[in-house]
This record gives structure tokens, C-alpha cells and sequence, in this order.
């Protein structure tokens, strides 16, 4: 599992690793059962402090995507990575809404946007 | 809970300076960053806590000790790192650890000359003899040597190169890696807050403007800039700003009503926090 902190993001730490720590489970880097590296651990090797990756797992227990075991520490939940998967989706669908106002503020036509759209997702291949 | 340090209450008179009402408290396996311009107070703060400074009024205790009645099991244990050498010059690193070792019951001398090793700092060479830098590493090589529980260090990075810092970064990790010691360091350098710094300590003109989590530092406040006439519709939340002949900046409360302002906003970084925490430009201050 990567997980890789931008600090010219605008995104708080704590809410980049939890996003890393989602993809990884969408894309079943990690299984049910799995331990995640201990909140010192952690923070030792991204160069974080301890109570941003505390926080990060808090907000991953929060969300059933993490479970703890007192003295223990950190394990991924059982859990239906559909559900993940059509959050993630409709998390996109409203980032799409806010490019299309964009979009249509500046008068581009659907087709304008679709040509757009395919010769970008052609350089991210 | 048991703290690790419990500062209470401390006032600390000195001639042309004083310390007014330090507050804080800090629980164990973690670091707090004590931040402030030159002459904020720091140092004057961290030899109070260590004993050095008589404090005039207030508590301080270590794990539980209070460090006026139970003044040896509460400097038992202390490490610290200081930036004037409290140790003797004449003699070498070896000596004066002999020499100060007696003073704590746990001090472990193979473990010492291990760290002696791994920080190239020559335990037989007198320490006048040697650079800054290399005063530090000694002091941090002892301090690590009698199973501490609160280290404390004045500015410890600001002798060091770069490449050392990051190694002192990694030494820091390590020591609250157990989730029993703590480590409390000042420095007006703002990477190392950036990093390791679990809580911090903002310290202006002897006053403790705030003690907050970064977190909580992080997500409470904005940087905002735009035209003046777009920062004063964010008023309210406005704590201070900064003024250029192109754009005016300010640091806000991070509330719903700076949004869809037109405004550039961002996170602030901890040097903001020093600029706009230490200025006597402050519009308002309200602690979170």
C-alpha cells in the first residue's frame, strides 16, 4: 500500500491518508483482517505527527472502514467494497456537475467537452 | 491520565522580561513544538521548567513530581538539550558523563558510548574543542542514556546541518515510538513544527497566545487573499491581515461564511501562524 502525503495539496494530511487508505481497500491492496501499521509507526515513516495518523484511523473507524483492538491497535473491517466503490462514484459524479457549470459558463457545447474529456483520459492511458 | 508535564499557573519575573500565566499540560507519547519570535520567551520558559529559572509564582510537575517539593524524582526524569552548553568545557564528552551520570539512577554508559558512535561525536575530545553542533549531539547522546521521560530541548536543530536535522527528526519519532516519554522543543524554525510537532505552544512578548493540537491549528484557521474590498466582506472572521500594494492576505476563522467569497483560500502553514500570532497587527484574538 502507498500512501503519499503532497504538502501544496489543499487537502488536510489526515484526509489524504484516508483517501489512500480507501483506494488501497477498493482495490483490495488490503483484505479484511489486515493490521495497519501502528499510529508511531506510521507517522514515523510519512514524518507526520502522531496525532494526524491517529486522527486519520479515528475517521476510518468513524466510517466502519477500520476497527480497533485496545493494546493492539488497527484492523480493516470486513466490509462490501461495492459500496465504497458507488460512494467514490457519486463523490465524482458531483466534481462532474461543478466542471459541466464551468463548462457551460464558458460557453463550450457538449461536444466541446467530450472531445476534451478523450483527449485527456488518451494521456492518462 | 498521568501527564508527562503539568505547567501550571507560571509566572516568571526577570529584569527587563517576564513569563506571564504559562498554562499547559502534556500527556505521554507525544511532542509539543514551543514557537515564538527571539525574545517570545522560550528559553526563559524552558529553564523554568527544567529548574534553572526560580519560577515567581505557579506548579510545575514532572510525571507527577512536583519540581519545588519532590525536586530530584522529577529532575530524574528529565533530558534536555540546551542551546548554552550546561555542560563543563574542559573536560570531555566521556568525563563529563562519568562525572554527571551519578545523578541518575538509571544512566546506562554502554548505551551512551553507542550514541556517542552513531551521532560522530568523539567521546574523549574536550568539549570546548568542539563545534556546536557537535555539543548538541552530546547532550542529546546523554540525555537519551538515562531512560528520560520528558526531553526537553531548547532550539536543538538550530546548530545542525540539514542532513543532521532530519536525523534528529528520526531520533524524536523514536523516543515517543513507545508512547511513554514526551518531548517538548522550542525553535523558531518552522519545518521541524511542520513535522513532528503533535501540539504547540505560540508564545509573544512572554504571554502564551495559544496551546493547541496542529490539527486543530490546521483546521481552524484559513489563509485568504483577494482585493481589500473582497477581504472585508470575510470581516468577522478576519484575525488579522497583511496588506501589499497587489493583494491583501488574512489569516481567518475557517467558518462557513468565508466561502464562494471570491477569495484564494488555504491552509496555513505554521510560519503564518508565527507572523500573524506575533504581531502587535493582530485585529482581534479569540482563543479556539
Amino acid at each position: 500500500m502507498n500512501i503519499i502525503i503532497s504538502n501544496s495539496s489543499n487537502l488536510a494530511i489526515y484526509e489524504q491518508i484516508v483517501n489512500q487508505i480507501k483506494s488501497a481497500i477498493i482495490n483490495k491492496e488490503v483484505v479484511a483482517g489486515d493490521a495497519m501499521p501502528s499510529i508511531r509507526g506510521l507517522a514515523k515513516d510519512l514524518q507526520i505527527s502522531v496525532i494526524t495518523t491517529k486522527r486519520a484511523y479515528e475517521e476510518l473507524e468513524k466510517e466502519g472502514l477500520l476497527y480497533s483492538v485496545t493494546g493492539k491497535g488497527f484492523y480493516i473491517c470486513e466490509q462490501n467494497t461495492d459500496i465504497l466503490k458507488e460512494k467514490k462514484i457519486s463523490m465524482i459524479e458531483k466534481h462532474l456537475q461543478d466542471i459541466l457549470n464551468e463548462c457551460k459558463a464558458a460557453g463550450l457545447s457538449l461536444e466541446d467537452i467530450q472531445d476534451m474529456i478523450e483527449v485527456l483520459y488518451q494521456e492518462t492511458e | 491520565m498521568e501527564y508527562i508535564l503539568e505547567v501550571e499557573n507560571v509566572n516568571k519575573k526577570l529584569d527587563t522580561f517576564s513569563l506571564e500565566n504559562i498554562d499547559f499540560k502534556l500527556e505521554p507519547g507525544f511532542i509539543m513544538g514551543l514557537i515564538g519570535r527571539n525574545g517570545s520567551g522560550k528559553t526563559t520558559l524552558i529553564n523554568t521548567i527544567l529548574g534553572l529559572y526560580q519560577k515567581t509564582t505557579g506548579n510545575v510537575r514532572i510525571c507527577g513530581h512536583d519540581l519545588c517539593r519532590d525536586e530530584s524524582r522529577a529532575k530524574g526524569e528529565l533530558g534536555f538539550v540546551l542551546d548554552e552548553n550546561p555542560f563543563l568545557e574542559d573536560f570531555s564528552s566521556l568525563d563529563n558523563a562519568r562525572i554527571y551520570s551519578s545523578y541518575y539512577k538509571n544512566f546506562n554508559m554502554d548505551m551512551f558510548t553507542r550514541y556517542c558512535s552513531r551521532f560522530d561525536v568523539d567521546p574523549k575530545r574536550k568539549l570546548k574543542k568542539l563545534s556546536k553542533g557537535t555539543i548538541i549531539k552530546f547532550q542529546l547522546a546523554f540525555a537519551l542514556s538515562h531512560d528520560a521521560k520528558l526531553f526537553v530541548m531548547d532550539e536543538p536543530a538550530s546548530g545542525l546541518d540539514p542532513v543532521f536535522r532530519r536525523e534528529l527528526m528520526e531520533i524524536m519519532y523514536d523516543a515517543i515510538l513507545s508512547g511513554d516519554k514526551s518531548i517538548l522543543f522550542s525553535t523558531h524554525l518552522t519545518e521541524e513544527i511542520d513535522m513532528v510537532a503533535d501540539y504547540v505552544t505560540i508564545l509573544h512578548e512572554g504571554k502564551q497566545v495559544i496551546t493547541t493540537s496542529k490539527e486543530e491549528l490546521f483546521e481552524s484557521y484559513r489563509v485568504v487573499k483577494g482585493s481589500e474590498e473582497k477581504i472585508q466582506l470575510l470581516q468577522p472572521s478576519v484575525i488579522g491581515k497583511k496588506v501589499t500594494p497587489y493583494y491583501v492576505e488574512a489569516l481567518v476563522k475557517n467558518e462557513e461564511s468565508i466561502l464562494n467569497k471570491g477569495c484564494q483560500i488555504e491552509i496555513p502553514t505554521i510560519a503564518d501562524f508565527m507572523f500573524y500570532f506575533s504581531t502587535d497587527k493582530r485585529e482581534e484574538f479569540t482563543y479556539v
